[in-house]
């Protein structure tokens, strides 16, 4: 049995989807349990915010951070043990040097400005989570730009919306909906 | 290099793209093997005893805690036919390209 070119080049294509579709697949069960990992650090995060004077907040998140890279960088590793050489590991180390930057980048926003509005200094963290989730999910996993688009609508309706109780907005609905978020990503 | 007939049924060939991108990961669940070919329940059992047969995957059934779990693999007899299936699909492309 002989092919045309045609027919090669469709198997080819077809290949190529289906490898792509695998790595994704994979990826997204490796990047699932770090999004609800983050989850639960927002509820216990913003919700210690609500019930602690705005100079402790920088006490707060430390270790929740420490914490939550450190686990982070646990699940990684964890599954780039079970992808072995596989190449689908690779947006989760993206995601982590995102997620470093972004804290540099937080870090060094707030040294700048001063003592920021207590939204204000709420909402970026979130903002800028979302944003990198949106970006993560342009180079592959396209439910990271769901989850990306819902944290930062969630962000911004809190501030304007619920002001007063801001932190208990984030650590409810920012917090749960990235754990469920993440929960949905795990499930593909 | 020859055409591997085997291999190059649509449903088959998403199969074996799908074992060997995961060859490095261990084996595939079935329900995950699925998601990635689009293929249903009946028609993926049948493709998967044709590659079984043929030496090109190994399917591996046990149970977690009660519930039934069917793993698949690919072989080193399918990585190689594979492989070489590839590699005569680009020589189509490339000699009809040249």
């Amino acid at each position: 049995m002989v092919i045309s070119r045609e027919e090669a080049s469709a198997a080819l294509s077809a290949i190529d989807q289906t490898t792509g579709r695998s790595q994704t697949l994979r990826a997204y069960g490796a990047a699932g349990p770090i999004a609800m990992l983050w989850g639960v650090i927002w509820v216990l995060g913003y919700g210690a915010m609500a019930m602690t004077p705005d100079y402790r907040w920088a006490w707060v998140w430390l270790p929740l951070d420490l914490v939550g890279f450190a686990a982070t960088m646990w699940l990684v590793q964890r599954s780039r043990s079970a992808a072995a050489r596989s190449s689908c590991a690779s947006p989760l180390w993206k995601g982590i040097v995102a997620a470093i930057a972004i804290t540099a980048v937080i870090t060094a926003i707030y040294a700048m400005a001063g003592p920021l509005p207590a939204g204000l200094y709420m909402a970026l963290p979130a903002l800028l989570a979302g944003l990198a989730y949106i970006v993560l999910g342009l180079m592959r996993m396209t439910r990271f730009i769901w989850v990306g688009a819902a944290i930062i609508a969630a962000t911004v309706a809190g501030f304007f919306l619920f002001p007063s109780s801001y932190a208990l907005w984030m650590a409810a609905v920012g917090g749960i909906g990235l754990g469920l978020g993440g929960f949905w990503i795990w499930r593909a | 290099m020859l055409l591997d007939e085997l291999i190059h049924q649509p449903l088959r060939l998403k199969i074996m793209a799908a074992l060997w991108a995961e060859r490095e990961a261990g084996p595939l669940d079935f329900a995950r093997l699925k998601t990635i070919s689009g293929a249903t329940d009946g028609n993926l059992g049948s493709h998967l005893t044709t590659l079984e047969k043929a030496g090109y995957a190994e399917i591996a059934k046990d149970f977690v805690g009660k519930r039934p779990r069917t793993r698949v693999s690919i072989t080193p007899k399918g990585s190689r036919a594979f492989r070489g299936h590839v590699e005569y699909l680009r020589q189509v492309v490339e000699d009809a390209g040249g």
